[in-house]
């Protein structure tokens, strides 16, 4: 216990932290507030016959919380893949996972202590950046003159913390990504590149290899939420025809979970540390 | 062995290689209890990679290790609970301060006993510093700060790597007191380095690595004894002369004129033939104005290792130790 509470006082205490989840929000509220002034001054486009969904569902309540929400996971994916990849590789360019070992500490444990710290952190951010991105739309919608009657729908409220613990799980895969690429990297600069590098890979390749595309990690992560992949994860536009369910996609979000941890503990454990 | 056996750590034909490389080719080294011992060598000779085995960063391909009266082996990590380290340079979280991170430490491997943070800043002198973050702190302060963190647990053997880098002449004082107490209070400390100088100061017992083998281990007054070496001091404008009359009276022995020190010539005879240096100097109208029996570590240091090296004077070769691997270049 005492290791989890100091990573997680770790994380709490690092900039990356702050700058990680500020940018999300930040991004978010921007988009809401651009959307509103945008209403507000009549110079918003319509969407008749473009297909593209009308802007102003971002900050009309009730339909903003799912977009805001998809907006979150989709853009927040690829800041987890970062940050995982940031916190992981770290421990290697800073040496501190040396010293951890030195004193005779498990690294399986020390791992895996520190992925569970990154994971609390990452809903805590999540929350706080729902919080602005709602509070951001509120806004919006006052600025454009969108009525606020719908902030307070009892039915929408109800399945919210169903789909956040939904979409944190997803969030935490990435950041588990993340965390084992840099892992195998053995650094932060390495890990965060790949990590990347893989985020928009999969998309890529989902063009080409869509049937082999949609069991991976990001395209799972997309599938489990019922969306079309937000931001570069697992390519864009509807569902593709033979997509997987739901309950199966989320199913793999927690295999690719698991495996992306016991490959960083796996690493770890066997690794010659040399740095 | 036992705990019993008086012996802090020991080690039996350790090896180690990185590929083709040999960075370890049997490593036989006894510390005893209690010792400040030196673990000297030049760069590449193994020491860092002795380090690594030693605190369970690196495994070796073969050989044992005892420590503190016990195997230390693969995955053995609690035998290290009783052993403090600062492996290479110190590492820590650059955005916490010193206090904050010797606590991250603290969380890490055994209990640590409360107080003792704030007993090891004061100890370091690092207390009115102690919130500034250590991205903030000169290589001194953080070399400090890892002593300290090697001092968290109270260890009963201490494994230093190179403390004094970056320390300045108070702080290596400051070090050099601060081991030699442990080592009364009965800790064993055993510290690599290539001060010589410092290490001759401070070690009880010097081992003397090169091209991943021990050349020579013992006390420090028996080696610098039976090295067989006479330092002489003379008028500077006197050397070539003195040169010649020493090379006269002793054919057979060697005499080099100290490329460091102007005036000292240094002679490789016993220590009890100094009187016969003397006559054949002042035979020519010398007069010495030191002379001293027994060399120092530095020149036992260079005889040992350059015999053990290979032919050009490396220890790079395939047969010699390897440059050894860190994660910065990567």
């Amino acid at each position: 216990m005492r290791l989890f509470i100091a990573s997680l006082r770790k994380l709490v205490r690092r900039p990356a932290t702050w700058l990680t989840f500020g940018l999300l929000a930040g991004l978010l509220a921007l988009i809401m507030v651009a959307v509103a002034t945008t209403a507000a001054s009549g110079n918003l486009p319509s969407d008749e016959g473009q297909g593209g969904g009308d802007p102003l569902l971002l900050i009309t309540f009730p339909g903003a919380y799912d977009q805001i929400l998809a907006f979150l996971l989709g853009l927040g994916g690829l800041f987890a893949v970062l940050y995982g990849a940031a916190i992981a590789g770290s421990e290697w360019n800073w040496g501190t996972l040396k010293a951890a070992v030195a004193r005779g500490e498990s690294r399986v444990w020390y791992v895996l202590t520190a992925f569970a710290a990154i994971a609390v952190v990452m809903a805590g951010g999540l929350l706080f950046a729902f919080a602005v991105a709602v509070g951001a739309a509120a806004v919006g919608a006052t600025i454009a003159g969108v009525p606020l009657d719908g902030i307070s729908d009892a039915a929408t409220l109800g399945r919210l913390p169903e789909q956040m613990l939904r979409g944190w799980i997803t969030i935490v895969e990435e950041g588990a990504l993340g965390f084992a690429i840099a892992t195998l990297a053995r650094s932060q600069l390495a890990g965060i590149g790949a990590g990347i590098a893989f985020y928009f890979g999969e998309a890529f390749a989902g063009v080409f290899l869509p049937d082999i595309v949609k069991y991976g990690p990001f395209s799972v992560a997309s599938a489990s939420l019922g969306t079309s992949g937000g931001f570069g994860g697992g390519g864009g536009g509807e569902p593709a025809i033979g997509a997987l369910s739901q309950e199966t996609a989320f199913l793999l979000v927690v295999v690719w979970l698991v495996g992306a941890l016991l490959v960083a503990a796996l690493v770890t454990d066997r690794a010659e540390i040399t740095g | 062995m036992t705990a019993s056996s008086g012996v802090a750590l020991a080690t039996h034909d350790l090896r180690k290689s990185y590929g083709s490389r040999v960075a370890l080719a049997g490593l036989d080294l006894v510390v005893p209890d209690g010792v400040v011992f030196g673990f000297l060598g030049p760069n590449g000779a193994g020491k860092t990679t002795t380090m690594r085995i030693l605190t369970g960063l690196i495994h070796a391909d073969g050989g044992s290790v005892d420590m503190l009266g016990r195997p230390f082996k693969r995955g053995d990590r609690r035998r290290l609970f009783d052993v403090g380290a600062l492996v290479e340079s110190p590492s820590f979280y650059p955005y916490l301060s010193g206090r904050e991170n010797l606590r991250a430490l603290a969380a890490t491997g055994p209990r640590t006993r409360p107080g003792r943070i704030e007993e090891l800043l004061e100890l370091v002198g690092l207390r009115e510093r102690a919130r500034d973050r250590v991205s903030s702190y000169s290589l001194g302060m953080k070399q400090r700060l890892g002593i300290a963190g090697a001092l968290l647990s109270e260890p009963r053997l201490l494994l230093l790597d190179e403390p004094a880098n970056g320390l300045d002449p108070a702080g290596i004082v400051a070090m050099r007191e601060l081991l030699t107490q442990l080592a009364r209070n009965g800790t064993t400390v055993f510290v690599s380095s290539h001060l010589l100088a410092e290490v001759q100061q401070m070690a009880d017992i010097v081992g003397i690595i090169a091209a991943g083998r021990l050349v020579r281990e013992g006390r420090v007054s028996d080696l610098l004894d039976t090295s067989g070496v006479v330092r002489v001091r003379v008028p500077t404008q006197s050397v070539s002369v003195a040169v010649e009359a020493i090379a006269i009276a002793f054919p057979s022995e060697e005499v080099q004129p100290s490329a460091n020190e102007p005036g000292w010539l240094t002679v490789h005879v016993s220590p009890e033939r100094a009187g016969e240096i003397n006559r054949a100097l002042v035979s020519r109208g010398i007069y010495a104005t030191r002379l001293e029996a027994g060399s120092d570590l530095e020149d036992l240091f260079l005889e040992l290792t350059k015999s053990a090296s290979d032919p050009d004077g490396t220890f790079m070769g395939s047969a010699g130790a390897a440059p050894e691997p860190t994660e910065t270049a990567r």
